[in-house]
């Protein structure tokens, strides 16, 4: 663990260092979307302008969520950056490159990529915090906690679909509507889903414990809620990491020479 | 003479199309994008919409409304990144010595390749909104009005991308202004939200912008019909007029400044 952690550190210097290097796509990939996160509040704003609540959503309520969801979305992107990728590195046999280093696989592909635009999301995220009603310090290590086990479940979900290449092919196409389908989910209030959309979203696509739990956490600790977000991120983690070990076992090397920069 | 032009960029326009046709797959994707936002949507509206009518739109009307800017949304072709592209490498020069005016060249491209993912995107959306709701506001001349006003509202659209394209020229980095430019069409273009849940004062100035005239002006027609597609069409030809002309004039000026070294 402390080895992967230290790793971890060590690419996240290392590609922010070489993505400094081009200090204005930097800047634009980073603040775009802290940009881009402000304009979809705009859409909110309009709307709560217009309605006042939703249900028992109002303007504070959506602030909190898009707060939750950018820093969770933030951490897996910012920490594994390499996670929407998976796919394609498995399908092109570029997996080789990982396997032969002494880093356990999974951890390692992860962890070599770095998305700047996450970093945005996770600076708008921590600043907006502030704009809440929650923001204090016992509150912000709570959101931290919950942002992480909430990151866990995103990677974890995102992992198995990932590994579907193994089984399955090409799962490109599917593996890149399930970061926008837990997204799009998580970005509304809760309440407005209903009846067998609301048991999908707990289970099968888990919106739910990448905002409603942690958010209501937030607004009021529960041990059991923080409980079952916990379990909930150890039981994703756990999948993911399943779906990828035992598909590693069907990987054919791609007969490839990689070069890794 | 002109019939030889027309005929001339009809054929690019012939091309281009049977291209994208031979990649059809390629709109799984997007309509499991599109299938997505509409069923989060139709949650988000209906919760909405419980207490009756805003602004004219109902639950339905809304559903429809939405349906037809996301279609639009999602069909624009991106040419400008090409753009960018022939102009940073210098690649541009051989399209300027082909007897062909380039901005023709690249509308028609462009308006082929967005008019057909339109037109499926707008059929896949009307026939799965048809099936969840059992009900639609439209009629067959709506849908028509619908459609040459998007298609007007796709032209203003690739001025702004021309314009962005263009910016390569001036600019070795232009994807702020691509960035920029997308996200005035999703918030006061009227993508998700009509103009008219906006305040006064923001209704004020999406009236003066051309953004508006992109997503939100065929869409109403589309809901309202001839009434709303005569007070709109006009704006939008005067637009596609005003910001033409000036990137037209811009882009004479931007060849003169072009400097390509042999190779």
């Amino acid at each position: 663990m402390r080895k992967l952690l230290k790793l971890t550190w060590r690419y996240f210097k290392f590609n922010l260092s070489a993505q400094m290097e081009y200090r204005a796509n930097f800047l634009i990939q980073t603040f775009g979307m802290v940009l881009n996160d402000i304009f979809l509040l705009f859409f909110w704003w309009i709307l709560f302008g217009k309605v006042g609540m939703i249900n028992d959503y109002g303007m504070n309520d959506m602030i909190l969520v898009y707060s939750v969801v950018t820093i969770s979305f933030g951490i897996s992107q910012v920490f594994f950056g390499n996670l929407f990728n998976m796919s394609q590195i498995i399908m092109n046999g570029e997996l080789d490159s990982y396997l032969l280093l002494p880093q356990e696989e999974l951890s390692h592909i992860l962890v070599s990529r770095i998305s700047l635009g996450a970093l945005g999301d996770l600076i708008f995220g921590l600043v907006l915090f502030f704009f809440t009603e929650y923001a204090s310090f016992p509150g912000f290590l709570i959101l931290i906690i919950v942002s992480i086990l909430a990151s866990f479940v995103f990677t974890g979900f995102n992992i198995i679909f990932q590994s579907l290449t193994f089984y399955i092919g090409n799962s490109t196409s599917v593996a890149s509507v399930i970061p926008d389908s837990i997204l799009t989910f998580s970005l509304n209030p809760h309440s407005i889903f209903t009846g067998i959309v609301r048991i999908i979203l707990f289970t099968v696509i888990p919106s739910m414990y990448f905002s409603f739990i942690p958010i209501s956490i937030i607004k009021e600790f529960n041990l059991l809620n923080f409980i079952y977000l916990a379990v909930a991120a150890a039981i994703f983690m756990g999948l993911g990491i399943l779906a990828f070990k035992k598909g590693l076992k069907k990987y054919e090397s791609g007969n490839l020479i990689v070069k890794r920069m | 003479m002109l019939m030889k032009k027309i005929k001339k960029y009809m054929t690019v326009f012939k091309i281009s199309f049977v291209n994208d046709m031979m990649y059809s797959r390629n709109f799984i994707g997007q309509f499991l994008f599109f299938g997505l936002f509409l069923f989060v949507y139709s949650f988000l509206w209906r919760t909405v919409f419980k207490e009756g009518e805003i602004e004219g739109f109902d639950f339905v009307k809304m559903m429809w409304y939405f349906m037809f800017t996301e279609s639009i949304m999602l069909a624009k072709y991106s040419f400008h990144r090409e753009m960018s592209q022939d102009i940073k490498t210098g690649d541009i020069a051989y399209h300027l010595n082909k007897p062909y005016s380039y901005m023709l060249f690249m509308y028609s491209k462009y308006l082929s390749s967005s008019l057909m993912k339109m037109v499926m995107n707008l059929l896949f959306g009307s026939l799965i909104l048809f099936l969840a709701l059992q009900n639609t506001p439209l009629n067959p001349l709506n849908t028509v009005l619908g459609i040459i006003s998007s298609i007007m509202g796709l032209t203003i659209n690739f001025v702004f991308f021309f314009l962005i394209g263009l910016s390569a020229l001036w600019f070795e980095e232009n994807t702020a202004f691509q960035f920029i430019y997308s996200k005035f069409l999703f918030t006061i273009g009227g993508l998700f939200i009509p103009i008219e849940f906006f305040p006064e004062w923001l209704k004020k100035i999406s009236d003066i912008l051309p953004f508006k005239y992109v997503l939100n002006a065929p869409a109403k027609v589309y809901i309202n019909g001839l009434e709303e597609f005569l007070k709109v069409f006009p704006v939008q030809i005067l637009n596609v007029f005003i910001w033409g002309g000036l990137i037209m004039m811009l882009f004479k000026a931007g060849t003169k400044r072009l400097n390509i070294n042999g190779g």
